[in-house]
C-alpha cells in the first residue's frame, strides 16, 4: 500500500495526458475530427454512398498495412510493399489467361498468395541470417519485383477473371466483401498477438529481441515469419485490389509504398519496436487515409495533389508526437 | 576565491594536506536523478594535483554518473563545477575535455568504423598535422606492452576488447590533460598491461595530472591511491588519506554494514550431483569441467575477460558452445538453443539487465508470465485471469514494488527490475539458476532480499552458479568458488576457505604466469583484411566494369561507339552526382530516398526556366535559382531529421513521394524544351574529357579530401559510425547531419541539373529511379548503409559500373524489364557480399 503512494508522489499528474490513453482511442478521435471536418467542407463525401464507395479502398489499404505493420513491429521497414502487390496482381490476373473456371482462377489465387509469403521468406532470411540492412534489401527486392512484373505482363494491364471481380464487388449482409475479408484479417491478427503465446513471444522479440532470446524465443524465426506474414497480406490485398480494379495495372502496388507506412505512422506506432503498438490504430490509420484522399478529390484537386496530401500527413503523422512532447516539457 | 572552494569542499576538507596546494578540479554538492532513481545525493570531490584519488564502491553506488557529470556528457540537476579556481558555466564534453579534463570510460565508445589514429585525432586535433603519427605512436607504446600493439591504420571495429581499452586510455593522455578519470580502467587487462598502465599513472602524477580512479579492486586502490572516498547509494559516505584507511573498514563501509546481516547462512548439506558441464569450449573458454550438486551455490571468479561470463553464457545455452556436454540430473542437453537449455530446466540471469533482461516497455505481469506463459496457457492461447493471478502472487512472494502488476518495467527500481528477473526465471521452476552478476546496480536491501532467495531456491534443490566480480559477494553467498584464468578453471576454494582475499590472491596467482594468446587472434589472414579494406570494392567495381564494357563490346561492336560514349558518359556524372548526394547522408547514418524525385523535379524546374532560346545570363540566373532551392529543400530535410529528431527514412520517404506529386503538377505530361546550352557546356571537351566529366572528378576529389584528410570528415563519420563516441566527444551530431543533407540537396541539384540538360524536356517522371540506383552504387561502393563507412572514389567506380550494366542491358535487350532486375539483383548481391566479409572479419 505504501508503495503504491510512493508511485503516485513520484509520478507527475502531466504525464497521465495523451501519451497513456491507447492508440486505438487516439487515432479514431482523430479521424472523427477528420470526417466531421470533410463532412463540412465537402457534405458530398459523407453521404452512405460515398462511404460504402470508399470502403473496398479502405480495406485494401488495412490489409497491406497490418503486413507493413508486422514488419515495423519487428524494428524493420518494408520498402518491397509495392513490388509484391504489384508482381502477385500480375500472377493472379494474366496467368490465368482470360480463364474462368473456378479451379484456374483459384489456383493462381493460391499461387500468388504463396509467391507473396514466399518473397517476405526471402526478405526475412536476407535480413535475419545474412544480416543485411531490411532498407537495401526490400529496396533491391522490390526492383526486382518491378522487372518480373513488367516481363510476365509484357507491360499491358489485364482484365482479372469475372469470377474475382464478382466475388469483390458482392456485399454480404450489407457489407462489401473486401471488408469481411479485412475483418478476418485484422481480427485474427489482433487476436494472435493479445492471447496466445506466440503473440506474446512476438512483441517481447520487437520490444528486447536479446531479452528475447534469452528466454528463449527463436529470434531468427520469428523474424522470417514475420517477413512472410506481411508477403502474404501484401499479396491478399493485391488479390483484393485486382477484383475491385477489374483491370489492374501494372504500377498498382505504387500507391502502397507510402501508403503502408502512412496508416502504421497516423495510427500512432513508434517505429522500431520498443513499444506493443496497436494493430487496430494502424486499420483506423487507413481509413483516415482513405477518406482523406477522398476529400481532397472531392475538393477538386487530382491525383498528383493525393501524394503531396500523403506526404504532408507522413511528416506531421511523426512530428506531431514530438512537438507536443516538446509542449509539454517546455 | 579561496574561500569559496573552501566552502564547497567536503566535510573531509580538514583532510587536505597542509601545504598550499588548491584543487585543479572540485566538483561540490551535486545531484542528479534518473526518473524515480536518485543516482546522485549531493557529492562533492576534490581533485588534487599530482594525487590519486580513488573512488570505491560497489556496482550501482553512483560512480559512473559521477564521471559522466564531471566529462560534461551528463548535466547535473544541482550543484557546481569549479575547474582551475573558476566554476565552469554549462559544461559539455567539448568545453570540459578542452579546459583539460580526460576520461577513461569503463566501455570504451570509439569510431569502430574509423581507424586507430583517425580516433586519437578526433580527441587531439594537433595529431592531424604531419607529426601527428609519430607521436601518436609514442602515445601507444607509453600504454601498450608488446603483445597490444596495433597498427595505426587499423579499424577500431577489427581490434580485440583490451586493445579498444588501450586506445581508449591513449585518447584520454593524447589531449594532454590536467585531470584524468580513469573508470574501472584495468578490466579487460592482464598483469603486465596493469602493471604498464600504473607505471603511466605514476608518470602523470609526476607531472601534476590530478587522477581519479574508480575501481572495485581494493588491491589497486590500496597499491596506486593518496586519498580514497568510498561511495554508496549515491553519496561519499567517506573520504580520507590513503594512511588512515584499512581495507577491512574500507569493505565494511562499502557493505554499509556487517556482512553476516546480508548474506544467509550456507549450505548445511549438498544433495545429488544435478548439473554437469564437461569439457565445455567455446569463445573465451576451453574444455570446462563443472558439477554442481542440488542445494549448492556455485561462484565463478577471475578477472574480467578470463572466461569465466562467457562460460555461463554458453553452460546456459545463450551462446553457442563449440564442444563440450552440458547435462542436467543425468540428461544431456544436445540441440545448440536457447530453447532446449530452458526446456531442460536451465534458468538463466544476464549481467546486463536492460539490455538482454527486462523488457522496459512491457507491464511487470508481462515481464513476469514469460516465464510461465506454458503453465498458463491451453493450446497456446492464454488464460488472461490465471496469469495475471500468478504474476500478482509471485510480485507479493519477492516484494517487489511497484504500484500495480500492469506497471511498465521503466517505472521500477533497479532493484526490483532485478527480482522480476528473478521472479520469471523462479516461476518457470528451473532446475538449475545460472546468474550472471546478480546485484549489479542493485541498491543494499534488494541485494540482501537476492540473497536470501538464492539460498532459498538452492534449499528446495535447485543447483545455483553465480558468476561475480565482487570478491565480498561471492565469499558471503557460495559453497565453493571456482577461479577462471585465461578460460580455464585453475583453482577451487570451499567451506571456510571462501573469502574474498583468497579469491583476490588466487586471481593474482592465475594472472602472475598467464602468456597472452589473446593478441594472436586478433591477427588475421591477409586475404581476410584486404576484403575489409577500402580500396578493395574500387578494385573490384573497376576491374567488374571492364569485364561488363568489354563483353559488351564483343558482342555489338557499336557499344563503345563515340555517340553512345558520350551519351554513357553524361549519365555517368549524373548518377555519380546523385550517389555521391546519397552517400553524403548516409556517412552520417541517415539516408535520402528524395534524390532521384528532387533530380526529377529539377528537370520540371528547367523546362520552365531554362526554355530553349534562354540567353546566357538568364540561364546562369536560372541555374542558381534552381541550386538554391535544392540546397534549400536539403535544409529542410535537415531540419526534419535534426530539430525534430524525425527518423530520415520516414521524412525521405514522405518527400520522395511528395516531390513527385509537385512534379506532376507542374508538367502533367511531359513538355517544355529544355535549353540545349546545359548539355552543350557538360559535354564541351576541355582536353580529352567532357567538362561535365571533370566537373564530376573534381567534385569526387574535393569530397574524398573532406571526408578523410580533414578533422570535419572525421568527426563526420565519427557520427555515423557511433553516436554515442561523438556525443562523448562533444561532436555536434545536429550540425553534421544538417550539413550532410544540405550537400546532398547541392549534389542531387547539380546532377538534376546535368539530367535536365541530358532529357531535354519537362518530364515529370525520369529522376524517380536514381533514387535506387543511387543507394544501389553506394551499397556496390562498399558503404555500410548504418552509417560511418564509404569512400566517395568508390562511390564513383560504383557509379561506372551500374551505369555500365544499365547501358548494356539496353543495348542488349531493349526490355526495361531486366534493367531493373539487373539493378536489384546488384543491390542484393553487393549488401550480402559485403555484410558476409564483413562479419567474418569482425568475428576473426
Amino acid at each position: 500500500m505504501a508503495d503504491a503512494r510512493i508511485f503516485r508522489l513520484r509520478m507527475p499528474r502531466l504525464s497521465k495526458d495523451l501519451s497513456e490513453y491507447p492508440l486505438a482511442l487516439k487515432s479514431f478521435a482523430a479521424t472523427a475530427l477528420l470526417v466531421l471536418i470533410g463532412g463540412i467542407a465537402a457534405p458530398s463525401t459523407i453521404n452512405a454512398a460515398a462511404i460504402l464507395s470508399t470502403l473496398p479502398y479502405f480495406a485494401i489499404l488495412a490489409v497491406a498495412s497490418i503486413g507493413q505493420h508486422l514488419v515495423i513491429q519487428q524494428r524493420g521497414l518494408d520498402l518491397s510493399t509495392a513490388g509484391i502487390m504489384s508482381f502477385a496482381a500480375v500472377i493472379a490476373t494474366k496467368l490465368p489467361n482470360g480463364s474462368n473456371d473456378p479451379a484456374v482462377v483459384i489456383f493462381y489465387v493460391a499461387l500468388a498468395l504463396a509467391i507473396g509469403a514466399a518473397i517476405g521468406a526471402v526478405t526475412g532470411i536476407i535480413v535475419a541470417l545474412l544480416r543485411v540492412p531490411t532498407l537495401v534489401t526490400t529496396i533491391g527486392i522490390n526492383a526486382i519485383l518491378f522487372g518480373l512484373t513488367y516481363f510476365v505482363s509484357t507491360g499491358a494491364s489485364v482484365q482479372s477473371p469475372p469470377m474475382m471481380v464478382s466475388f469483390f464487388e458482392a456485399r454480404f449482409l450489407y457489407v462489401p466483401t473486401t471488408v469481411w475479408v479485412l475483418l478476418l484479417v485484422a481480427g485474427l491478427t489482433v487476436f494472435v498477438l493479445t492471447r496466445t503465446t506466440i503473440g506474446r513471444r512476438f512483441i517481447a522479440v520487437s520490444v528486447n529481441p536479446s531479452a528475447a532470446h534469452a528466454v528463449g524465443v527463436a529470434l531468427r524465426t520469428y523474424s522470417i515469419a514475420t517477413y512472410a506474414l506481411a508477403g502474404l497480406m501484401y499479396a491478399t490485398a493485391a488479390i483484393m485490389l485486382s477484383g475491385y480494379l477489374v483491370s489492374p495495372t501494372v504500377l498498382c502496388g505504387l500507391p502502397y509504398l507510402l501508403g503502408t507506412i502512412a496508416a502504421v505512422v497516423v495510427g500512432g506506432n513508434s517505429l522500431g519496436g520498443l513499444t506493443k503498438g496497436s494493430v487496430v490504430a494502424t486499420v483506423i490509420g487507413a481509413f483516415f487515409l482513405t477518406y482523406l484522399a477522398q476529400l481532397v478529390t472531392a475538393l477538386g484537386f487530382g491525383g498528383s495533389a493525393e501524394d503531396l496530401a500523403d506526404a504532408i500527413i507522413v511528416l506531421s503523422g511523426v512530428a506531431l508526437p514530438e512537438l507536443m512532447r516538446r509542449a509539454r516539457h517546455a | 576565491m579561496h574561500d569559496v572552494r573552501r566552502a564547497a569542499a567536503p566535510s573531509t576538507a580538514a583532510d587536505v594536506p597542509t601545504t598550499a596546494q588548491v584543487p585543479v578540479m572540485t566538483l561540490a554538492a551535486v545531484r542528479k536523478s534518473f526518473g524515480p532513481v536518485r543516482a546522485l545525493k549531493g557529492v562533492d570531490v576534490l581533485v588534487m594535483p599530482g594525487e590519486v584519488h580513488a573512488i570505491v564502491g560497489e556496482n550501482g553506488a553512483g560512480k559512473s554518473t559521477l564521471i559522466g557529470i564531471a566529462a560534461g556528457v551528463l548535466r547535473a540537476d544541482a550543484g557546481t563545477i569549479y575547474y582551475d579556481g573558476s566554476r565552469v558555466e554549462a559544461p559539455n564534453p567539448r568545453r570540459m575535455r578542452e579546459a583539460g579534463v580526460s576520461v577513461v570510460y569503463q566501455h570504451p565508445a570509439l569510431a569502430t568504423d574509423l581507424t586507430v589514429l583517425e580516433n586519437l585525432q578526433l580527441a587531439a586535433p594537433r595529431l592531424a598535422g604531419a607529426a601527428g603519427p609519430a607521436e601518436a605512436a609514442r602515445i601507444l607504446a607509453r600504454i601498450a606492452t608488446d603483445e597490444m600493439r596495433m597498427p595505426l591504420k587499423q579499424r577500431v571495429a577489427e581490434l580485440s576488447l583490451a586493445q579498444r581499452h588501450i586506445v581508449e586510455i591513449a585518447r584520454a593522455i593524447a589531449t594532454r590533460p590536467k585531470v584524468i578519470f580513469l573508470d574501472e580502467p584495468t578490466e579487460p587487462l592482464q598483469q603486465a598491461d596493469v602493471r604498464k598502465l600504473f607505471d603511466l599513472i605514476g608518470e602523470l602524477k609526476r607531472a601534476d595530472v590530478g587522477i581519479v580512479y574508480v575501481s572495485h579492486r581494493l588491491h589497486e586502490v590500496d597499491e596506486l591511491a593518496d586519498r580514497i572516498s568510498v561511495m554508496r547509494d549515491g553519496e561519499i559516505i567517506d573520504s580520507r588519506l590513503a594512511g588512515a584507511i584499512t581495507p577491512t573498514e574500507i569493505v565494511a563501509l562499502i557493505a554499509g554494514r556487517p556482512l553476516g546481516q546480508i548474506f544467509p547462512a550456507k549450505a548445511r548439506s549438498l544433495g545429488e550431483p544435478l548439473f554437469m558441464v564437461k569439457g565445455l569450449s567455446g569463445r573465451g573458454f576451453d574444455r570446462v569441467d563443472l558439477v554442481v550438486h542440488a542445494g549448492e551455490i556455485v561462484g565463478l571468479a577471475g578477472i574480467e575477460g578470463e572466461g569465466q561470463r562467457e562460460f555461463i553464457r554458453a553452460a546456459a545455452g545463450i551462446d553457442r558452445r563449440a564442444a563440450g556436454e552440458v547435462r542436467v540430473g543425468g540428461r544431456s542437453i544436445s540441440a545448440d538453443t536457447a530453447a532446449a537449455f530452458r526446456r531442460s530446466g536451465v534458468g538463466f540471469i544476464t549481467d546486463d539487465r536492460h539490455a538482454e533482461g527486462v523488457f522496459l516497455n512491457l507491464t511487470l505481469r508481462e515481464n513476469l508470465s514469460l516465464g510461465f506463459l506454458g503453465a498458463v496457457s491451453r493450446a497456446g492461447v492464454i488464460d488472461q485471469a490465471s496469469e495475471a493471478a500468478r504474476a500478482k502472487s509471485i510480485a507479493e512472494d519477492l516484494r517487489i514494488r511497484a504500484a500495480s502488476t500492469e506497471s511498465k518495467l521503466f517505472e521500477l527500481s533497479g532493484g526490483n527490475q532485478q527480482k522480476t528477473l528473478l521472479g520469471r526465471e523462479i516461476a518457470a521452476r528451473p532446475g538449475v539458476l545460472l546468474v550472471d552478476e546478480p546485484t549489479k546496480g542493485v541498491d543494499i536491501g534488494a541485494r540482501s532480499e537476492i540473497y536470501q532467495r538464492l539460498r532459498i531456491l538452492a534449499e528446495q534443490g535447485v543447483a545455483v552458479v553465480v558468476s561475480s566480480s565482487d570478491g565480498i559477494e561471492l565469499e558471503g553467498l557460495c559453497d565453493r568458488v571456482v577461479i577462471f584464468a585465461r578460460g580455464r578453471i585453475v583453482h577451487e576454494l570451499s567451506g571456510t576457505a571462501v573469502t574474498d582475499a583468497a579469491i583476490t590472491e588466487a586471481n593474482l596467482t592465475a594472472t602472475v604466469s598467464r602468456a597472452n594468446d589473446r593478441a594472436k587472434a586478433v591477427r588475421r589472414r591477409r586475404g581476410a583484411e584486404f576484403l575489409s579494406s577500402d580500396h578493395f570494392p574500387a578494385l573490384l567495381l573497376a576491374v567488374l566494369t571492364a569485364i561488363v564494357l568489354g563483353g559488351t563490346q564483343a558482342l555489338n561492336g557499336y557499344f563503345l561507339s563515340p555517340f553512345s560514349l558520350k551519351s554513357m558518359m553524361s549519365f555517368f556524372s549524373i548518377l555519380a552526382f546523385l550517389s555521391s548526394a546519397q552517400l553524403a547522408t548516409v556517412l552520417v547514418g541517415a539516408i535520402d530516398l528524395s534524390v532521384g524525385p528532387l533530380a526529377g523535379l529539377c528537370v520540371v524546374l528547367c523546362s520552365f526556366l531554362a526554355p530553349d532560346g534562354i540567353g546566357g545570363l538568364a540561364l546562369a540566373g536560372s541555374l542558381v535559382l534552381i541550386l538554391g532551392f535544392t540546397v534549400g529543400f536539403g535544409c529542410l530535410q535537415g531540419l526534419l531529421v535534426t530539430a525534430l529528431r524525425l527518423p530520415a527514412i520516414v521524412v525521405t520517404i514522405a518527400t520522395f513521394i511528395g516531390l513527385q506529386g509537385i512534379s506532376l503538377l507542374l508538367r502533367p505530361i511531359a513538355a517544355g524544351n529544355i535549353s540545349d546550352a546545359i548539355s552543350d557546356a557538360a559535354q564541351l571537351p576541355i582536353g580529352v574529357i567532357p567538362a561535365g566529366v571533370l566537373l564530376t572528378l573534381a567534385m569526387i576529389g574535393g569530397a574524398e579530401w573532406l571526408a578523410y584528410r580533414t578533422g570535419f570528415g572525421r568527426s563526420l563519420r565519427a557520427v555515423g559510425s557511433s553516436p554515442l563516441a561523438s556525443q562523448r566527444l562533444g561532436i555536434d551530431s545536429r550540425r553534421l547531419t544538417m550539413i550532410a543533407f544540405v550537400a546532398s540537396g547541392l549534389l542531387t541539384g547539380i546532377g538534376g541539373v546535368l539530367l535536365a540538360g541530358q532529357v531535354g524536356i519537362g518530364s515529370p517522371s525520369t529522376g524517380t529511379d536514381y533514387t535506387l540506383m543511387s543507394i544501389t552504387v553506394v551499397v556496390l561502393g562498399g558503404a555500410s548503409v548504418g552509417g560511418g563507412r564509404g569512400s566517395f572514389i568508390s562511390t564513383l567506380l560504383g557509379a561506372a559500373l551500374v551505369q555500365a550494366t544499365s547501358s548494356a542491358s539496353s543495348f542488349i535487350n531493349a526490355n526495361s524489364s531486366v534493367h531493373y532486375v539487373v539493378i536489384g539483383t546488384l543491390t542484393l548481391v553487393a549488401a550480402i557480399f559485403f555484410s558476409v566479409a564483413r562479419h567474418r572479419t569482425a568475428s576473426g
